[in-house]
C-alpha cells in the first residue's frame, strides 16, 4: 500500500487494497473519465490481481459472470459512468436471474453534479435497483472498504447474485482510514434466512413412501451449493429419476441410469412426459421458470410438490401449495440421506423405460438429417462432445445452438454449462467463455454460438487474441436467427421476417484478429477441423455451414402442458 | 375486471438511501398500488423505521404473500408482516 496502514488513504486506493483483501483475482474493466483517478492507481497493483480490458461493457459485465460460474468464486467487472454502465446493465441482470455473483461498479460523476445532466451521467443505480441483490451509492472514501465488504459478501452467500457499486469521481480522491476487516452493518441480510428443521426433512420419509411415481428436478441450485454427491446419494437411496433444467445440466452424473435427461421446452421427450405422469416432483435448487413447467395448471395438477431451495421467497411462488423444505442444497440433502430410509419403485422405472423405448433417449430420433445436405446442429455438438469426451466447459448462446448443446454435449463435470438462461441474452457465449478460461486455465473451454449471437460480442475476438487465450469458439452458421426463424416457421405460418442474416467471412475475421479460422462443410471436415482446433495453443474460431430449418424437437409452445409437446413429422410418421 | 384486493402491510427497515425506492419498485414489479404510507422511527438515531403501508392489489392473499416475501429479500429490510383490510 502506498500509505502505512492507520492512515489516510485515497479512496482509489482504499477500492484497490480491498479488492485484494476481498481475495479479486481478475477483473474485466474499461477506464473512462470518472474513473480515471482509479486507473491512476490501478496500475500499481498488477502484481496482486490481474485487469483484463473488454472491448466493450457488456462482453466485460458477461466475461465476469462467465468466470463466477465458472469457478464459484465472485466476478468483478467494471465500466464508467453513462455509456459505460448502461452497457453493462444487461449482465447484471443477467447474473441476477440466474444466481451468479458478481460485483459490478460503474462509476459515476462528482457528487455535486449528480441529477445536472452532467456529460455521461445516467441514474444506473434507479436502473439497476430491481436488476440486483443489492446496490450502493458511494460518495467518499470512509464508506469504500465496508461497503466493498459487503458487496462481496452479499454477493457470494446465500442465493447469489449481483451487487452494485455506483462510486462518485470525487470518492477516489477523499481520504478515510483504512480497515482490513471493518465490520459490516447489514441488520436486514441473512444470507440462509429459514432452515428446515430435522422434522420437517423426516417428513420427507413418509411423502416418498406414498408417492408411487416420483421424479427429482434438480436446478442450478444443485450446481451452486456443491450439492451434486448429496443429490446422487439421495436419488439412488430413493432409486428416483432425475431430470434437469437447462442451468442444473451437470448436477446430477449423465451416465446414471436414474438420469432422463433436461426438461421443458426443448427439453429430452422422456424427461417431459415422465414429469407429466409423475404424482411426486421434488424440486431442488429451481425456481420453476415458465420454461420448463408448460402449463402451469397441467403441470402441478394431481402432484405433490416438496420444494427444496435457499431462497424463502421462491417457495409458492409459482407452484403453488408446495411442502418447503427451506436451505442449502448440501445442508437439506445431507440430513436427508442420513435420516431417511431407502425406496424403491419398480413399476414407475418399467414405465420410463417403456417411455425410453418409445422415444428415444439421447439419440437423434427427433433430429433428422436436414435435406440440404448442410450440416445438423445436434450431430456436431454430439462430435464435440465426443472429441473432448464432455470434459469442456461449454459456454453457449442463446437459440438453437443453445438447446442443443444443453440436449447433446455430456457434461462430465458441474458448473461447466454457462448458459443465459433466464435472460436469454444473445451474445453470451463467446465472453462467458473468456472469462471462464481466465478463471480456469487448466480447462478446456469451448464456446458454442449461432452467428446471429456471436455478431452480438464479436469484439472479445481481440481481447482473446491480445491474450492468446485458448478458447475454442464455434460459430453454427446458418445465415439465420435461428430459433427466431423456427417460431415463426411453426407458430407464425412460415412468414418469415427479418431473421436472415447477411454474414462477414468468419475465417478471414478470425485471420483479421490474429486467430486460427476453420470452415467445415461436411462431417469428416467438422471432425478434422475440431481436432486441428484442439491442437492450437491458442484461440481458434470454427464455422461450420448448417441448416437454417433444422428444428428444434421436441417442443413444448408457451402455455402448452409438457405432455403435449411437439414431435417432429418424420417421427410422428415414422410411429404411426 | 379482476377484484382488487386491500392490504395494510408494515415493513421494518434500515435507513439509507433508495430505500423507498427499493420497495416501491418490487411494488411496481408486481403491479401493486400505494395508497397510502406512513412512516415511524424504532430509535432515536433514526436508523430503523417502520414504514405502514396501504395498498391495492389483484393478488389474493395467498398470491400477495409472495410480494411479501419478495421485499423480506430487499437487503435493508428487516421484517415485512401484512393483513388483508
Amino acid at each position: 500500500m502506498e500509505e502505512n496502514q492507520n492512515h489516510e488513504q485515497l479512496g482509489s486506493t482504499i477500492f484497490c487494497e480491498a479488492l485484494v483483501d476481498e481475495g479479486m483475482e481478475i477483473m474485466f474493466g474499461i477506464p473512462g473519465g470518472v474513473v480515471l483517478p482509479l486507473y491512476d492507481k490501478l496500475n500499481k497493483y498488477g502484481k496482486k490481481f490481474v485487469h483484463v480490458l473488454p472491448k466493450q461493457e457488456q462482453g466485460g459485465g458477461f466475461a465476469a459472470d462467465g468466470y463466477a460460474r465458472a469457478t464459484g468464486k465472485v466476478g468483478v467487472a467494471l465500466g464508467t459512468s453513462g455509456p459505460g454502465a448502461t452497457n453493462l446493465m444487461t449482465s447484471i441482470i443477467n447474473s441476477m436471474l440466474d444466481s451468479v455473483p458478481v460485483v459490478y461498479i460503474t462509476g459515476q460523476v462528482v457528487e455535486d453534479l449528480t441529477g445536472t445532466d452532467a456529460f455521461q451521467e445516467a441514474d444506473v443505480i434507479g436502473m439497476s435497483m430491481p436488476c440486483v441483490k443489492h446496490s450502493y451509492f458511494v460518495t467518499h472514501a470512509k464508506d469504500l472498504r465496508r461497503v466493498m465488504k459487503e458487496a462481496f459478501y452479499i454477493a457470494g452467500t446465500g442465493r447469489p447474485g449481483p451487487v452494485h457499486l455506483d462510486i462518485t469521481k470525487d470518492a477516489w480522491g477523499t481520504k478515510a482510514a483504512y480497515e482490513k476487516n471493518p465490520k459490516m452493518d447489514l441488520p436486514g441480510y441473512t444470507a440462509v434466512p429459514k432452515i428446515c428443521s430435522d422434522a420437517d426433512i423426516k417428513n420427507l420419509d413418509q411423502i416418498l413412501s406414498n408417492a408411487s411415481k416420483p421424479i427429482i428436478i434438480a436446478g442450478h441450485g444443485v450446481e451452486i451449493g456443491r450439492a451434486e454427491k448429496e443429490l446422487t446419494e439421495f436419488a439412488e437411496r430413493h432409486n428416483i429419476p432425475v431430470v434437469n433444467t437447462m442451468l442444473g445440466l451437470g448436477a446430477f452424473p449423465q451416465g446414471n441410469k436414474l438420469w432422463l435427461g433436461m426438461i421443458g421446452m426443448h427439453g429430452d421427450a422422456v424427461a417431459n412426459y415422465a414429469i407429466d405422469e409423475a404424482d411426486l416432483v421434488i424440486a431442488i435448487g429451481t425456481r420453476f421458470s415458465d420454461r420448463i413447467i408448460g402449463r402451469l395448471s397441467t403441470f402441478i395438477k394431481d402432484k405433490t410438490f416438496v420444494h427444496m431451495d435457499i431462497d424463502p421467497s421462491e417457495i409458492n411462488k409459482i407452484v403453488p401449495k408446495s411442502i418447503p423444505l427451506c436451505g442449502d442444497a448440501k445442508d437439506v440433502l445431507s440430513r436427508a440421506n442420513e435420516f431417511l430410509s431407502s425406496h424403491n419403485y419398480a413399476k414407475w422405472h418399467e414405465r420410463i423405460a417403456e417411455l425410453k423405448g418409445k422415444y428415444g433417449f439421447l439419440d437423434f430420433k427427433f433430429c433428422p438429417e436436414p435435406k440440404s445436405g448442410l450440416l445438423s446442429q445436434p450431430r456436431l455438438i454430439k462430435m464435440i462432445s465426443d472429441i473432448t469426451g464432455g470434459d469442456a466447459i461449454v459456454a453457449t448462446d442463446v437459440g438453437r445452438n443453445q438447446m442443443w448443446t444443453a440436449r447433446f454435449y455430456r457434461f462430465n463435470h458441474p458448473n461447466s454449462h454457462l448458459s443465459s438462461g433466464g435472460l436469454g441474452s444473445m451474445g453470451y457465449g463467446v465472453p462467458a467463455a473468456m472469462g471462464a478460461k481466465f478463471g480456469l486455465p487448466e480447462r478446456e473451454v469451448w464456446a458454442i454460438s449461432g452467428d446471429g449471437g456471436f455478431m452480438m460480442n464479436m469484439q472479445e475476438l481481440a481481447t482473446i487474441a491480445e491474450y492468446n487465450l485458448p478458447v475454442k469458439m464455434v460459430i453454427m452458421e446458418d445465415r439465420a436467427l435461428g430459433m427466431v426463424r423456427q417460431w415463426q416457421n411453426l407458430l407464425y405460418h412460415g412468414n418469415i421476417s427479418h431473421t436472415n442474416l447477411v454474414n462477414p467471412d468468419f475465417v478471414k475475421l478470425a485471420n483479421a484478429f490474429g486467430i486460427a479460422g476453420f470452415r467445415a462443410k461436411t462431417y469428416e471436415e467438422a471432425e478434422k477441423v475440431i481436432k486441428e482446433a484442439r491442437a492450437i495453443n491458442g484461440p481458434a474460431l470454427i464455422t461450420f455451414e448448417v441448416d437454417p430449418d433444422e428444428h428444434v424437437y421436441p417442443m413444448v409452445p408457451p402455455n402448452t402442458p409438457l405432455g403435449d409437446q411437439w414431435l417432429n413429422d418424420e417421427f410422428l410418421t415414422a410411429n404411426k | 375486471m379482476k377484484k382488487v384486493y386491500h392490504y395494510k402491510v408494515v415493513t421494518q427497515v434500515q435507513n439509507g438511501l433508495g430505500i423507498l425506492a427499493r420497495i416501491t419498485i418490487m411494488l411496481r414489479k408486481f403491479n401493486v398500488n400505494v395508497q397510502s404510507l406512513h412512516v415511524t422511527p424504532l430509535d432515536e438515531d433514526n436508523n430503523f423505521y417502520n414504514l405502514y403501508w396501504i395498498l391495492d392489489s389483484t393478488k389474493d392473499p395467498e398470491s400477495f404473500a409472495v410480494v411479501a416475501n419478495k421485499l423480506e429479500r430487499i437487503v435493508p429490510i428487516l421484517k415485512v408482516t401484512f393483513e388483508k383490510i
